[in-house]
């Protein structure tokens, strides 16, 4: 009888080690899981932009094929915004808003962004508005792809809110290429790269076909949790 | 006999010296001998004290660069274009606009520390602050012009790898100079909210990205550039 009672502390000792064991060990894979996840999307990445560089020095026509596997996230291709993604849930590599550096790719910890197309300010048009906790952002929505509109750039911008303190400005704007007042006019339109509740990041583009003949496209972005908009001009033509 | 003994020099080194007077701003264009005596129109030209100062010393604005008799036409090349920024707000008693902390004006990079302009008001609760961050390659200006009722600040920079970040947050200009510069970019003043997702990235400002989609798994991209400077990205 004892050496029964004997064997059932044995076992029960084995498997409360086991247990111990498996949920230790357990996170540690799951983490080694992700670690090696996030670094295969970090070389799909590296590859995708290796072969973009080469082929801009080569011929037109040429082509490249390219096979990766997103295991745990999905690959985007934002024609708009001029960018190639990777977006990946269930990890935290820095405080909320951060934007690292990594050779050529960038990574950004994420958040919410809402990115819709409203009546902001109430003057019974369309605007473009791009909000994250911090910032509301919002730019006129002005013509489309196959219809541009008049574009005046000193006007664009709708309103800029400071959520923190409920302090809105409506300011004037303006985007000059080699500060020549007749690029910051002309016909184009103004979109969102992307719609939707609880995203990413989005940005508003802004296609400009200026009356001095000089061609461009402003980018403005919201990222999550961050305090501040990014403007990029770019495609730049004619300048 | 010192004219002769100039002219000798001056046949020995020409070469050497339209080379040195190339820059990717100038070049010398071509060589022309006038036939002596002072140039009609010396008004507009730079003098220089001796043969070396030659290679650095010509002026965007020059239409000649002369050493005695040789005279070299200059013409601005490979000018690189640049872009400008303005923001302009509504001017308050209690609003206060600074360019690197410095009081409303047009200034060169050289004569700043830290490369922003904001305008912040300190009569509101935790003195909302906004303006424009310079997160570019290389600065040309910037500027804040006041007037009774407006600040309108302008930033200007040069349109490769530009960036501009317009920040609209809290603790005042000071707040915004002591996260300068900023090497990774991140909230001048964070938020309470939390984040598990990431984003990683490839920008193509100087490329025309053609596509959109979104996939996951196993997936085939194919890349074929279409024009000089455009891209069509596939996924299947």
């Amino acid at each position: 009888m004892k050496g029964f009672a004997q064997a059932i502390v044995a076992i029960a000792i084995t498997v409360g080690i086991s247990i111990i064991a498996v949920n230790t060990i357990m996170p540690i894979i799951n983490e080694e899981k992700s670690m090696q996840s996030f670094q295969e999307s970090k070389n799909s990445l590296s590859t995708i932009d290796e072969a973009v560089r080469q082929m801009l020095l080569e011929s037109v026509g040429s082509r490249r094929q390219i096979d990766i596997d997103v295991r745990s996230g999905r690959l985007v291709v934002a024609g708009d915004e001029d960018k190639i993604k990777i977006q990946m849930e269930g990890y935290k590599l820095a405080d909320p808003g951060t934007t690292i550096q990594e050779g050529d790719i960038q990574i950004r910890t994420s958040g919410l962004v809402d990115a819709a197309e409203q009546d902001i300010d109430g003057d019974g048009n369309i605007d473009l508005v791009l909000n994250n906790s911090l910032v509301s952002f919002a730019v006129r929505k002005i013509g489309n792809i196959t219809n541009w509109s008049s574009i005046d750039t000193s006007s664009i911008i709708t309103q800029i809110m400071n959520r923190r303190t409920n302090t809105t400005i409506m300011p004037t704007s303006g985007i000059m290429i080699n500060d020549k007042a007749g690029t910051s006019l002309g016909t184009g339109y103004t979109t969102l790269t992307e719609t939707g509740i609880n995203i990413p990041s989005a940005s508003i583009l802004v296609f400009m076909n200026s009356t001095s003949g000089t061609q461009y496209e402003a980018l403005f972005t919201l990222s999550p949790a961050t305090d501040f908009v990014e403007l990029e001009i770019k495609n730049l033509k004619n300048a | 006999m010192i004219k002769e003994i100039f002219l000798a020099l001056i046949l020995v080194v020409p070469a050497a010296m339209a080379m040195d007077a190339n820059s990717s701003d100038i070049r010398a264009a071509y060589v022309e001998i006038n036939g002596g005596g002072t140039y009609s129109n010396s008004s507009d030209l730079s003098l220089f004290s001796s043969l070396s100062t030659v290679s650095g010393a010509a002026k965007a604005g020059n239409k000649f660069l002369c050493l005695g008799y040789l005279c070299f036409s200059l013409e601005q090349i490979n000018i690189r274009p640049t872009v400008t920024f303005i923001l302009g707000t509504n001017a308050t008693d209690t609003e206060r606009a600074a360019v690197d902390e410095k009081s409303a004006g047009f200034y060169w990079p050289y004569e700043l520390n830290k490369y922003f302009a904001c305008v912040e008001d300190a009569g509101v609760t935790n003195t909302p602050t906004f303006g424009i961050v310079f997160s570019g390659q290389q600065l040309n200006y910037i500027e804040i012009e006041n007037t009774t009722t407006n600040y309108i600040l302008r930033m200007s920079q040069i349109e490769e790898d530009n960036k501009f970040l317009l920040p609209a947050t809290v603790g005042g200009c000071s707040n915004i100079g002591s996260k300068l510069p900023m090497f990774t970019l991140s909230p001048f003043v964070p938020g309470a909210e939390q984040a598990n997702s990431i984003e990683m990235f490839l920008s193509y400002p100087f490329v025309d990205i053609i596509g959109n989609y979104q996939k996951s798994g196993k997936i085939s991209v194919v890349l074929e550039k279409n024009n000089t400077n455009q891209i069509i990205v596939d996924v299947i």
